[in-house]
């Protein structure tokens, strides 16, 4: 039986978060009494404030540890991910202060809501059971649900909404299904003891195959992989922007986190069977992302159609399966996070009025505002991979290691090969928006006005993509040691 | 017996499912789905998961399904309105696959599994004991997942919105 | 001696059968009714189907650890059905906000952003 100290030394940000959820619920309470003006700033300040704090924390005083419990561990891979994650909320949290004057109503619910879910994702990096997984994967899920559908006075946003929850209740029914077939054949929930059953068996039955490949639908979901990335484009273009940002990155990396735990510690050696099944996904998830992308003329829908492409890069490396791919994930992740933001923030900035994302919003940017032409640039030729950028070491890194797992497994080959020919194509879509923010006329001429907190985050996103392609040593040694702590886990079964 | 029961109540499952998803007017089909539910309590009972009967029956055929009766009413669903049935060729293709899928996973479910059930009763003390202690961090989660639909429900549903 | 544990039991391939069988009616019901009410109604159905080969699968399973087979699975039904009762509850509530701005409770009516 677990004691409170075990579980707060796993979980004591999670324990944070939700706390500071309630807070943020009684504060608004106190100080709201029905206005809609006024609390909004006091809770999105204290929610801002905390989540800072929280983040701080975990890199002053949160070590990682060997030890694993039954409910969870804090192992380098989780604390890599938990801080993630953390970042990944205060940055939507910045970027709803510009956004929020459009929200009609719930403006202090928000920050709330998205406490929460950055609750969920901080759990997922710890689970070590198929409940808490189901339950973490749900609060994060749930949370999503409404946030998307946060402004009802839009139909895109409603719309947007009622897409997203009929796919992810199918996918959560997928995934409980899953799991039940997978606890028939292994008789476990835990972890621990799947991994052990699943290591006991000369050849996996097909019940327990069938239960992966369900769990597998449930959690591509999640990522965004091709067939199951159906409700991407239509959320990400329907949902408030700053939801879609989270979305983007929160919500993809909650599911490469648990198909990482999954693949690496649960299966274990049993893996390589699923590399074949992991690089399908890869190759077909990469041409349509990357296909898909090219037609695309809203700003939003097409940085989710890249959001499919990447997740693609992510499956390549996953069906790679080494300690050397699962470090250049964990580092692409964080490249992706400061590419996205970047180019999401913009996005508010260049619809403020309208809200609306077309790319004709962003023609003649540079005439209009320089400085959110460069840091468009920066972000669409990181996310395109292109040198000087850090996107380009995070691809980079993938396509060796996959090159490097290629010598056991020839197939592999084919889809560096695939994922080289989309590097090129997605090179030109990326370059078709900047050549709409460099060369076309605008359709209003004025300047655009950026304040100065929003110029703040655009230059550390700025910074930290031209940053990390420089010093990118502390990020990747923090990575090896994720990537470290989650193969050391495996247990030696051969 | 055992099995009479169990094809009794199983049978009444898949028929009332089958109504359910049939029904034209979306009362009956909720209604029809609260019939399928208490068959599948029914099913539990067989299964020695007598707890989990109960709360199939309150939460399920209770809450949720009233839930759904509710909303039907409030929005008056039309049933004039002839809803066009949609069957396109790959949902019958993914149906097919996964069915095929199913099938070999149903002959071959595992080791752990035996032929006959083990004597294990779904007893609320054991029950209650597992989820307090070996489960109590899902169990917090769930309190705050359904802390954040509270809230977020209470937001969407105001009436008065702006574009 | 348990209801289940009498002679002349249901055959395991019996029991899942069935779930499989609610299961592939759910996602026939998913696919196939364009009421967003009855589409989630028919994902209640799926999860239905999952709870019960979770509560077959924990009946059949065989001692192997030391402590033998715990109700793990049961507890497991106890929190889908639990975030189930969230997730319909959250649906409906978006699916009322649908019908109240857009007048329509049909998913092909909801097709202004191209699926």
């Amino acid at each position: 039986m677990p004691s409170f100290a075990e579980i707060m030394s796993v979980y004591g940000l999670e324990f944070g978060l939700g706390a500071l959820a309630m807070l943020l619920i009684v504060v608004d309470l106190i100080t709201g009494r029905g206005r809609l003006t006024g609390p909004a700033d006091v809770v999105r300040l204290l929610a801002l404030g905390g989540v800072s704090g929280l983040l701080i924390y975990s890199f002053m005083f949160l070590h990682a540890s060997g030890e694993v419990h039954a409910f969870g561990q804090l192992d380098a891979f989780a604390l890599y991910f938990k801080r993630f994650f953390l970042a990944t909320t205060l940055f939507t949290l910045l970027l709803t202060a510009p956004y929020e004057a459009r929200f009609s109503g719930g403006r202090a619910e928000f920050p709330v809501l998205v406490l929460l879910t950055a609750m969920g994702m901080c759990m997922l990096s710890s689970v070590g059971d198929f409940v808490s997984l189901f339950v973490g994967l749900e609060l994060v899920t749930i949370s999503l649900f409404l946030l998307t559908a946060w402004r009802p006075g839009l139909p895109r946003s409603i719309e947007a909404g009622i897409k997203f929850v009929i796919i992810g209740a199918v996918a959560a029914a997928f995934l409980v299904y899953g799991i039940a077939f997978v606890y028939g054949a292994t008789g476990a929930l835990d972890f621990a003891g799947v991994s052990a059953a699943i290591q006991s068996m000369a050849t996996m039955p097909a019940g327990l195959k069938f239960g992966l490949l369900l769990v597998l639908v449930g959690l591509g979901f999640k990522l965004g992989a091709v067939p199951f990335h159906i409700w991407i484009p239509d959320v990400y273009q329907g949902a408030p922007t700053p939801v879609t940002a989270f979305l983007s990155v929160g919500s993809k990396a909650a599911g490469v986190v648990l198909l990482m735990r999954l693949v690496y510690t649960v299966l274990g050696p049993a893996a390589a069977e699923w590399a074949g099944v992991l690089g399908g996904l890869a190759a077909i998830t990469l041409l349509m992302g990357n296909l898909g992308a090219i037609t695309q003329t809203d700003l939003k829908r097409f940085l989710g159609y890249s959001g499919i492409a990447h997740a693609g890069f992510l499956l390549l490396a996953l069906a790679a399966h080494s300690e050397a791919s699962a470090s250049s994930i964990l580092f692409y992740m964080v490249t992706y996070l400061f590419a996205n933001m970047a180019a999401f923030l913009v996005i508010i900035v260049v619809s403020r009025t309208s809200d609306d994302s077309h790319m004709d919003r962003v023609n003649g940017l540079a005439e209009r505002s320089p400085f959110l032409a460069f840091v468009l640039l920066v972000s669409m030729l990181s996310l395109a991979g292109v040198p000087p950028f850090a996107g380009f070491v995070a691809k980079f890194m993938i396509l060796r290691a996959a090159m490097e797992a290629a010598l056991h497994n020839p197939a592999l080959y084919w889809i560096v090969g695939l994922s080289l020919v989309m590097v090129v194509v997605s090179l030109y879509y990326y370059l078709c928006v900047l050549k709409r923010v460099y060369f076309r006329e605008p359709e209003d001429k004025g300047v655009l006005e950026i304040s100065g907190s929003t110029k703040a985050i655009l230059l550390l996103c700025v910074i930290a993509t031209i940053g990390l392609a420089i010093f990118f040593n502390p990020l990747v040694e923090s990575a090896n040691a994720g990537a470290q702590s989650l193969m050391g886990a495996l247990p030696q079964g051969h | 017996m055992e099995s009479l029961f169990f094809y009794l109540f199983g049978g009444l499952a898949v028929v009332t499912t089958l109504l359910t998803l049939s029904s034209k007017n979306p009362v009956y089909s909720a209604i029809w789905m609260i019939l399928s539910f208490s068959a599948t309590a029914g099913l539990f009972v067989l299964l020695d998961a007598f707890l989990i009967a109960t709360v199939e029956v309150l939460v399920y055929a209770g809450a949720i399904m009233v839930l759904f009766l509710f909303v039907i009413m409030m929005i008056n669903l039309r049933t004039s309105e002839a809803e066009r049935l949609r069957l396109s060729p790959l949902a019958i293709l993914a149906a097919l696959t996964f069915l095929v899928l199913f099938g070999r996973a149903v002959s071959d479910p595992g080791p752990m599994l035996g032929k006959a059930p083990n004597d294990l009763v779904g007893d609320p003390d054991v029950i209650a004991n597992l989820m307090f202690t070996e489960y109590v961090v899902p169990f917090e989660a769930l309190s705050l997942l359904l802390t954040a639909a509270v809230v977020g429900c209470v937001v969407l549903s105001r009436k008065k919105v702006k574009a | 001696m348990t209801l289940a544990a009498a002679q002349n039991s249901v055959p395991l391939e019996h029991w899942l059968t069935l779930s499989g069988v609610l299961f592939t009616l759910g996602l026939c019901g998913v696919m196939m009714r364009r009421n967003v009410i009855l589409v989630l109604m028919s994902v209640e159905i799926m999860l239905n189907a999952a709870n019960v080969a979770l509560v077959v699968f924990n009946k059949y399973l065989i001692a192997n650890a030391p402590e033998g087979v715990a109700l793990d699975g049961q507890v497991f039904v106890f929190f889908t059905i639990a975030v189930a009762a969230a997730e319909a509850a959250v649906a409906l509530v978006i699916a009322m906000a649908l019908f109240r701005r857009l007048d329509t409770v049909n998913v092909d009516d909801v097709a202004n952003l191209r699926w």
